[in-house]
């Protein structure tokens, strides 16, 4: 991967995520919290926990152009 | 079977974030992984996103953001004593959140603050289970965090002079060995930062070491610090010459002179 350093389009990316992913990579990443744990916080089923994270990330991942 | 393959696919993301409790769950994705090919390479593009997003915030964490982190710690309730032997870096991070008490409408605020703290948090966290065990006040935890804070700040002054340049090139690399290396080259300077992640453990008496491999001669280019939670904090290394990669090696400790072993990271590095 080579892209620009550009501290813009990190938060630009950050805002095109949905609230309930941006949430979820928030508490389990920053908040060292386990998914599961993430899951009790937010009331949700382990299942929709699992995927914001995945979706939220491919969607990071796509914006920031990560390979 | 074809059902619980797709399940466990699905963990790629939480997997990436560390945010998978150690037990028969997380043996059993890493054991998928080495079989899904496809796995692996989204885990690694995941753990480049987690890179990017914290060496874009580095440099910025603008002093009012802070002071209500502070005042967020300060009214967050005492979670119970955690007294441990060893400290396990998944499990230090794994307890007494650090930012559930924000909410999604500033969460992206909150990131910018939480990447800040990023790289010292698993430390501050761990300072604060301690804390926490001896039954100390609110008031001297969080003189632990502002302290914590202002050597973060210290140390990221240096990162910020190289994350602030107007021409800086980001690149990233996995090593032989898994794990990815993050480097933000500013050529203008000839400096460069770099920050792993994932990195295999090393066992007692062993440290990565990077150089400055050149067209002429070897250069040390210092010590990786012990991984946090899997991410080892910047380095900032200098005197970069024309034709230079970045070279990665496992030597004993305290570091060698020059490479006693196979680089697992021979990145050539653009100035």
């Amino acid at each position: 991967m080579e892209a620009s350093l550009d501290r813009e389009r990190v938060r630009r990316c950050l805002d095109g995520l949905t609230d309930v992913q941006r949430e979820s990579i928030t508490l389990a990443y920053y908040g060292g919290n386990s998914y599961r744990q993430v899951a009790e916080l937010l009331h949700v089923t382990l299942g929709a926990i699992k995927t914001r994270i995945r979706d939220g990330l491919i969607r990071m991942r796509d914006c920031l152009g990560v390979s | 079977m074809r059902l619980f393959r797709q399940d466990l696919h699905l963990l790629a993301g939480a997997y990436a974030l560390d945010a998978i409790e150690p037990g028969s769950e997380l043996t059993r994705f890493t054991r998928h992984l080495n079989r899904c090919q496809s796995c692996a390479s989204e885990v690694r593009g995941f753990r480049e996103v987690g890179t990017a997003m914290a060496f874009a915030a580095t440099a910025e964490a603008p002093a009012e953001m802070r002071d209500r982190v502070l005042t967020a710690v300060a009214r967050t309730r005492q979670l119970p004593p955690e007294i441990r032997t060893h400290a396990r870096p998944r499990q230090a991070r794994a307890r007494t959140p650090w930012l559930p008490w924000l909410s999604g409408a500033v969460a992206t605020a909150a990131i910018a603050v939480a990447v800040f703290f990023g790289f010292a948090q698993a430390h501050t966290q761990q300072q604060l289970n301690q804390a926490q065990a001896q039954n100390h006040t609110l008031a001297q935890q969080q003189a632990r965090v502002e302290a914590e804070l202002t050597q973060a700040k210290e140390h990221d002054q240096a990162l910020a002079q190289i994350l602030g340049a107007p021409q800086v090139q980001l690149l990233s690399h996995s090593t032989t060995k898994g794990g990815v290396a993050v480097v933000v080259v500013d050529a203008a300077t000839r400096k460069l930062v770099v920050a792993t992640s994932g990195l295999p453990p090393l066992p007692a008496g062993k440290v990565y070491q990077l150089w400055l491999i050149g067209p002429v001669k070897i250069v040390s280019a210092g010590l990786l610090p012990t991984a946090q939670a899997g991410v080892t904090s910047p380095v900032v290394a200098t005197g970069l010459v024309k034709g230079d990669k970045l070279g990665l090696t496992v030597e004993p400790a305290p570091g060698s002179k020059q490479p006693t072993t196979t680089p697992i990271l021979a990145l050539p590095i653009p100035v």
